[in-house]
């Protein structure tokens, strides 16, 4: 129990650093400095500088801060719910629905029309996947088949991905394509922010609302209704909430692999296997990382930018191939 | 005034029919065990006590109020269920897995009081496993993890305990705690149902029984009119010796009389 406190100023502590972090570094040598300028007289700094901080920096560090949320909480609900350690946000199909609505912006040309059309595609996608994911799932509470309509729909959004690609008009929209698709929150505005935000918060909101039926389910679905847990209700928090909040995100980065399946990996022994509180612990803990990873993918970025997708991609899949061991030991 | 009861309940999964027409009761201090060989539907029919699957026909009414017309989270404070087998996703510590019987009692931002911290302590205790509190779940023993789940159970402080084969996996000293910790909560005014395939102890600590056999009820009542040599036989197929040593009921089975011989 004591630990708690500590574990939450700690993942608070870590996510300010990282935030400050993302907001000092960067190409132009722009820092601590002219922030302190910017704090006691921002009219005397140059225009130039203070767009830099405030319309380039602060976005990014924003959008960093909330797309680690939704990859951080998501992913640990998902775990939660499906009692499973290898579940991810991408699991249920949302991540490459909503990728296929922002890739077919550009691929149609919308996208360079108006500045929010690629997000706006992102989110439509992934809209339509909780649609489709909520009628092939049908109303019964099977998790087996949420999986498998998951499985069905990032296999036909990334056929249709791929035909984007396949059937591009020319090749700098295929490598346009490419590029999002690595994921990435550089170039992004306020516009960004407060398009994806009131998906978001509400998505962080329906899950934050299953802590203490995940808690319960630790018991299996049978104890858990008889302890109160309305499991259809709790489905529909999590499916719908995954999918509005990682939509969101996925609309605004592209894909950012593995944040939600390490960081809610990594916690779970620090909230004493508690689904519940690794929720909030995991929200930090993705954020602390995106921001982490976006900010080493800056430092690292000389004239062609690495992308984070890439980034946590070569990091993760180490990782998840230790876990896959790891929990082959445990099981047997 | 019976605390739960059944009308004509016939429970189907699928097509299948797995008990019908049945009728039986339980009031405020009472255990009652259902028995029955392996398929009988013992489990089916607790599930359904339980409100997890809804009865093909007949009703459950508990407080004389049907179960569908509760709210989840008055039957959750009512009644207690523990499962069989003793599956656990996550290895949380004991003494928070124990609390989380308390669930149904916290609103849903409400943390555990000092109360509820008390409650969980003694029934730790009680249930011999406060030695482990700290520890997780996962790095228990088969028997040690079920004295840890029953725990969970009785931490909702329930009227209704519907426990499906608790004393499996249990060495003998702890079944006889458990049982003992059973009649304890059935003094202080708890109906205890459970799924008990130990004839000895059936005997001993049951106040009824009921035996469920080819789809209905055989027989129920008092445990010494019930569990007597020729209602067992007709039951389990089994011949058994019933006598008393120093006071103590006991029945010992002796030869199958063979499947086929059954009723």
């Amino acid at each position: 129990m004591a630990k708690q406190p500590i574990l939450f100023l700690f993942l608070s502590g870590l996510l300010t650093v990282c935030f400050i972090g993302s907001l000092l570094v960067g190409p132009s040598a722009v820092g601590w400095h002219e922030w302190w300028q910017w704090l006691n007289n921002a009219s005397q700094l140059p225009v130039d500088v203070r767009l830099i901080l405030l319309e380039i920096r602060l976005p990014r560090a924003l959008l960093g801060l909330m797309v680690g949320v939704t990859l951080g909480l998501s992913g640990a609900a998902l775990q939660g719910y499906l009692r499973n350690p290898l579940a991810e946000p991408g699991l249920i199909g949302v991540s490459s629905a909503a990728s296929l609505g922002a890739v077919l912006t550009i691929y149609t040309g919308i996208a360079s029309s108006f500045a929010l059309a690629l997000p706006l595609g992102g989110i439509a996608g992934g809209l339509l996947s909780v649609v489709s994911l909520l009628l092939l799932a049908g109303k019964t509470v099977s998790v087996l088949r949420l999986i498998l309509a998951g499985i069905a729909i990032t296999s036909f959004a990334s056929a249709l991905t791929s035909l984007a690609l396949n059937m591009a008009p020319n090749p700098f929209v295929a490598l346009e394509i490419m590029f999002w698709l690595m994921g990435s929150l550089a170039d992004r505005s306020f516009e960004h922010v407060s398009l994806s935000l009131p998906f978001m918060v509400l998505g962080w909101s329906l899950l934050l609302l299953t802590a203490r039926s995940l808690d319960a389910l630790t018991l299996g679905e049978e104890a858990a209704q008889t302890m109160g847990v309305n499991l259809s209700r709790l489905r529909l928090l999590t499916v719908v909430g995954v999918a509005l909040s990682v939509g969101a995100a996925t609309a605004i980065s592209g894909t950012i692999g593995f944040v939600g399946l390490i960081v809610p990996h990594l916690l779970r022994r620090w909230v004493g296997f508690q689904p519940g509180r690794l929720l909030w612990a995991s929200a930090l803990g993705g954020a602390s990382l995106v921001l982490l990873a976006d900010v080493t993918v800056r430092l690292l970025s000389s004239t062609t930018e690495l992308k984070l997708g890439v980034l946590t991609a070569m990091i993760g899949a180490p990782f998840f191939l230790m876990l896959i061991f790891k929990t082959e030991r445990e099981v047997l | 005034m019976n605390l739960l009861q059944t009308a004509a309940l016939t429970l189907k999964i699928g097509e299948k029919t797995i008990l019908k027409d049945i009728d039986f009761s339980i009031t405020k201090g009472e255990i009652v065990g259902l028995m029955g060989p392996n398929g009988a539907g013992k489990s089916t029919l607790l599930k359904a006590l339980a409100g997890l699957s809804n009865a093909h026909s007949g009703q459950v009414l508990i407080d004389d109020h049907p179960l569908h017309t509760l709210g989840r989270q008055v039957l959750a404070q009512k009644l207690a269920y523990l499962p069989q087998g003793h599956d656990v996703h996550w290895s949380m510590s004991v003494e928070n897995l124990v609390m989380l019987g308390r669930l149904p009692h916290l609103k849903p931002w409400q943390r555990p009081s000092e109360k509820d911290w008390l409650i969980v302590r003694t029934i730790l205790k009680k249930c011999d496993v406060s030695q482990f509190a700290q520890r997780g779940i996962q790095s228990l023993s088969g028997g040690e993890r079920a004295r840890v789940l029953l725990a969970r159970a009785l931490a909702v402080q329930p009227q209704i305990l519907l426990a499906d084969e608790p004393l499996a996996g249990l060495d003998p000293g702890h079944q006889l705690e458990i049982m003992s910790y059973l009649q304890q909560q059935a003094n202080a005014g708890v109906a205890v149902i459970i799924v008990i395939h130990d004839l000895n102890l059936a005997k001993r600590f049951c106040h009824r029984v009921v035996l469920l056999g080819r789809q209905r009820v055989l027989d129920q009542g008092p445990v010494d009119d019930v569990m007597i040599a020729d209602k067992i036989a007709r039951c389990f197929s089994i011949q058994v010796v019933t006598g008393n040593i120093e006071q103590i009921p006991v029945v010992i089975p002796v030869e199958s009389l063979g499947f086929n011989n059954a009723e």
